[in-house]
């Protein structure tokens, strides 16, 4: 029984499962455990969370699930996370943004495809169009049934339901969840906008030369017939990384790599930095590379307005709604003796607080930053089997963009300039505005209650430092600034991309710490090129699956802004 | 269209009337192994081509022998490493613009050389030492990103004219960073596509001493870019820009966005063989406001 699940297993999932060691525990009732072999004991756990005891007892009683790791729920103010006795996982968790009266109990709604329902109620529903003037999508937002469902409708859930909708537009149907139509707290409308080639990781660099190709045909892309043609504003300036004489190994060891891959960097000298770009002060700095064809920084709005413009025109239904949770259904076709179960149903809760059934074959994970809580309403990171008890490592990490004002700051030739401490700036439009940022040491990450600047990490961080390297920046305005969240992977800031080995029809596009952006078309291409041919043809990224976390064969991005 | 795969007899059709018509013949799509297996099925291809949405309307039909013409062009601008093999930097680079209908000069000599009715160049087809391209006039040409593969290791061009050319837009501005240590003169006159992001571009050809920015309707506030690229490139002389167009855009005409995007819904989205009309008769809008 043991050599059929495991062949069920291999057959079923996409990539095969690589485990260091597999032994066999109790076998009770049909459930295996499998033990995974660790050489190093890592404890994976992300400052946000605090040690709380052991989850809800196990799920078959008198198995021994061993798990090798500890792994920490982590409990926030906003999350109330409830467990239901027996086989359905149901969490609920309040939104982040304030809408409403998150924690009432909501009505139901349309319930799920394949749930009966009378004729007559579906009449009336279609007839209030007549009677009341609404039309159908109003009274039922949710459709009942789709055949993926992508959670999230930023940069990666956009570009994922274009790739999927643009090879196959009558072939599958598409919904995208977003909970957030104006897009208020999305990382995607938040960033920085750039885009950069400039990666330690050989793939990373293949992705964002995928998307500044997309970006350079977006016409061909993304036009709908009769409308504007889509334009994102691109600035050519590029980035600029400085090193000082400690890590410029690593930065020309890197460079090489991406040139290798195909990527026009140019590495320049003290000196030839100083003659290329005066207003920058070199004391300190050894090299620096500068990436001179395809990076740059453009409008991130304008790119998802042009994806969900062209998503619609294809015929992808994006409706308003947060997930509430999954539900399962038995799937006959893994044992003969005890069927399994896989995600059938999305509970989706819609502004006026109806909770609407959404029968799906797939669903996509792209909700960003709160990818850990929507894996986890499916159970992943939130049982205890060993199938189910390694989460999605991501979370999010707030961080700040500071608008500033400098009548003779750097000219308009300058890139995105990326100091050793970790303090970038950027040019902003053609009056004299700025963008700048940096990232917070380890343990000082600021609060992800709220979406609050804090401005004294400016004053004592961000400036200081800029003014060194730039001396023009000694006298500037602050504007402006705002806080976003970066969907960051707590293990090593790479993507997450592919199904769950046991949930094989969830998938992952998430942990993109801060590059999400400058790899969501490719990303999304790449998810339609895994579902619907079934292997990665134009970027191979199997080294970004979830199997990874199980191995430990994490990959790490250096690279990191 | 992106999953059909041209019929034959469809095809046949299609380069009879390309060769009526004086243009890069239209390149066959390869066909993939259309194989049943009983492991896979049907092949995905068939079912994709399968759930397309086929525009089989006069438009849809344009559109698509538009997109098919303009990916043979992207085929044709390929760089050929054969070409650069033989002949050397400079005159693989005069090949495959004199070829495509434009003008060079080497250095040194003062003739411009050109295709001529039957399609003679007159270029050397070996590689002669000596013989640098110093000038390029790549006038009403049809250019794409792509094109500037074949231009690279010029080490002596001093001048590039790109005045009507099809699709060079604000992505070719910025490629034309490999010239930075050389150029001193160059011509943008009538490429509607540039807006003020490609102008930003300009800045690093340090060499700069000429550079004709007529007819650039698409960029809005000119009087703002001259002034700046007037701070980055001090040697340089800027013309081709009237005084209107020198003063900044005036309050009565709000709704600049509009107006842009008026022009560009005129416009073209891709370059069609037959668009004489040039798109920048349309933006004069808020001239006769302001």
């Amino acid at each position: 029984m043991l050599c059929q699940w495991c062949h069920l297993v291999a057959r079923n999932t996409m990539q095969r499962l690589t485990l260091k060691k597999l032994s066999l525990q109790n076998i009770h009732t049909g459930a295996l455990a499998l033990q995974l072999s660790t050489g190093s004991r890592r404890t994976l756990i992300s400052p946000h969370q605090n040690p709380l005891q052991r989850l809800a007892k196990p799920r078959y009683a008198g198995q021994i699930a061993a798990v090798t790791r500890n792994f920490h729920i982590p409990s926030r103010p906003q999350t109330a996370v409830l467990w239901q006795e027996g086989k359905d996982v149901v969490c609920r968790s309040r939104w982040l943004s304030s809408q409403g009266d998150g924690g009432r109990d909501g009505e139901e709604g349309t319930p799920a495809a394949g749930e009966y329902r009378s004729p007559w109620t579906i009449l009336k529903e279609e007839f209030k169009g007549i009677s009341h003037g609404q039309n159908l999508e109003s009274v039922v937002p949710v459709p009942r049934e789709t055949d993926v469902l992508v959670i999230g409708g930023g940069a990666v859930g956009s570009s994922v339901a274009f790739w999927l909708k643009e090879r196959n537009p009558k072939g599958m149907t598409v919904t995208v969840v977003e909970r957030d139509p104006c897009y208020t707290q999305a990382s995607t409308m938040l960033s920085v906008g750039g885009i950069r080639h400039q990666f330690s990781v050989e793939e990373n660099v293949q992705l964002s030369m995928f998307t500044t190709d997309f970006l350079r045909n977006i016409k061909e892309h993304l036009s709908v017939l009769d409308e504007s043609p889509p334009d994102v504003q691109f600035n050519h300036q590029g980035y600029l990384f400085l090193a000082t004489a400690r890590s410029a190994p690593l930065l020309e060891k890197n460079v090489q790599l991406q040139r290798k891959v195909g990527a026009k960097i140019e590495l320049l000298s003290k000196e030839q930095l100083a003659a290329k770009f005066p207003w920058l002060n070199t004391t300190g700095i050894e090299v620096g590379s500068h990436g001179c064809d395809g990076e740059g920084w453009f409008d991130p709005y304008l790119l998802v307005k042009a994806l969900k413009q062209k998503n619609i025109s294809l015929g992808v239904k994006y409706t308003e709604g947060s997930l509430e949770g999954f539900e399962n259904t038995t799937d006959h076709n893994y044992t003969k003796d005890k069927p399994a179960e896989t995600l059938g149903t999305a509970k989706i809760r819609t502004r006026d607080h109806k909770v609407h059934g959404c029968k799906f074959a797939m669903v996509i994970n792209c909700a960003g930053p709160w990818a850990g809580e929507v894996a986890r309403m499916a159970g992943i990171g939130a049982m205890d089997t060993a199938e189910l008890a390694t989460p999605l490592p991501v979370e999010p990490r707030k961080r700040f963009v500071y608008v500033v004002h400098c009548p003779n700051g750097p000219p308009i030739d300058s890139p995105l300039t990326v100091d050793p401490t970790g303090v970038y700036f950027r040019r902003e439009g053609y009056g004299g505005y700025y963008l700048c940022g940096a990232s917070p040491d380890k343990d000082k990450e600021p609060s992800i209650k709220d979406m609050d600047v804090d401005y004294d990490f400016f004053t004592e961080r961000v400036w200081p430092e800029l003014s060194k390297r730039v001396p023009s920046f000694e006298c500037l305005k602050l504007k402006s600034a705002w806080a976003g969240f970066y969907d960051y992977n707590y293990i090593d800031q790479n993507l997450v991309i592919g199904n769950h080995p046991y949930h094989r029809n969830f998938f992952f596009a998430n942990g993109l710490s801060g590059h999400g952006l400058q790899h969501s078309v490719a990303v999304g291409r790449a998810l339609s090129e895994l579902i619907i041919d079934g292997k990665y043809t134009t970027i191979d990224l199997s080294r970004f699956e979830f199997e990874r976390l199980l191995t430990e064969d994490f990959l790490v991005e250096e690279k990191i802004v | 269209m992106n999953g059909i795969r041209c019929a034959r007899l469809g095809g046949c059709i299609m380069q009879s009337m390309q060769r009526h018509t004086n243009f890069i013949p239209m390149v066959m799509q390869r066909r993939t192994e259309w194989q049943y297996s009983s492991r896979e099925g049907i092949p995905r291809e068939i079912i994709t081509m399968l759930t397309q949405n086929y525009d089989l309307s006069k438009r849809g039909i344009m559109e698509y022998m538009d997109k098919s013409r303009w990916r043979a062009v992207k085929e044709d601008h390929k760089f050929v490493s054969e070409r650069y093999r033989v002949l050397g930097p400079d005159l693989a680079a005069a090949h495959f613009l004199v070829k495509r209908g434009a003008k060079v000069k080497f250095h040194g000599r003062n003739t411009w050389f050109k295709k001529d009715k039957e399609g003679n160049m007159y270029l050397p087809s070996q590689y002669v030492p000596g013989m640098h391209l110093e000038a390029v006039d790549a006038s009403g040409m049809q250019w794409s990103y792509v094109a500037f593969e074949n231009m690279i290791d010029l080490e002596h061009l001093r001048y590039l004219k790109f005045s009507k050319c099809r699709n060079f837009d604000n992505w070719s501005l910025a490629r034309l960073y490999q010239f930075q240590d050389t150029l001193e003169f160059l011509d943008i006159s009538d490429c509607w596509e540039v807006t003020e992001n490609g102008l930003a571009c300009l800045y690093g050809l340090k060499k700069l001493t000429g550079l004709n920015l007529s007819g650039l309707s698409l960029v809005q506030n000119m009087g703002l870019m001259v002034l700046l690229l007037e701070e980055g490139l001090p040697e340089c002389t800027i013309f081709g820009v009237n005084e209107e167009q020198l003063k900044p855009p005036s309050e009565d005409s709000i709704g600049h966005l509009s107006q842009r995007m008026d022009a560009i819904i005129e416009s073209q989205n891709l370059p069609t063989e037959g668009s004489s009309e040039s798109p920048c008769e349309i933006v004069h809008l808020h001239k006769s406001q302001s």
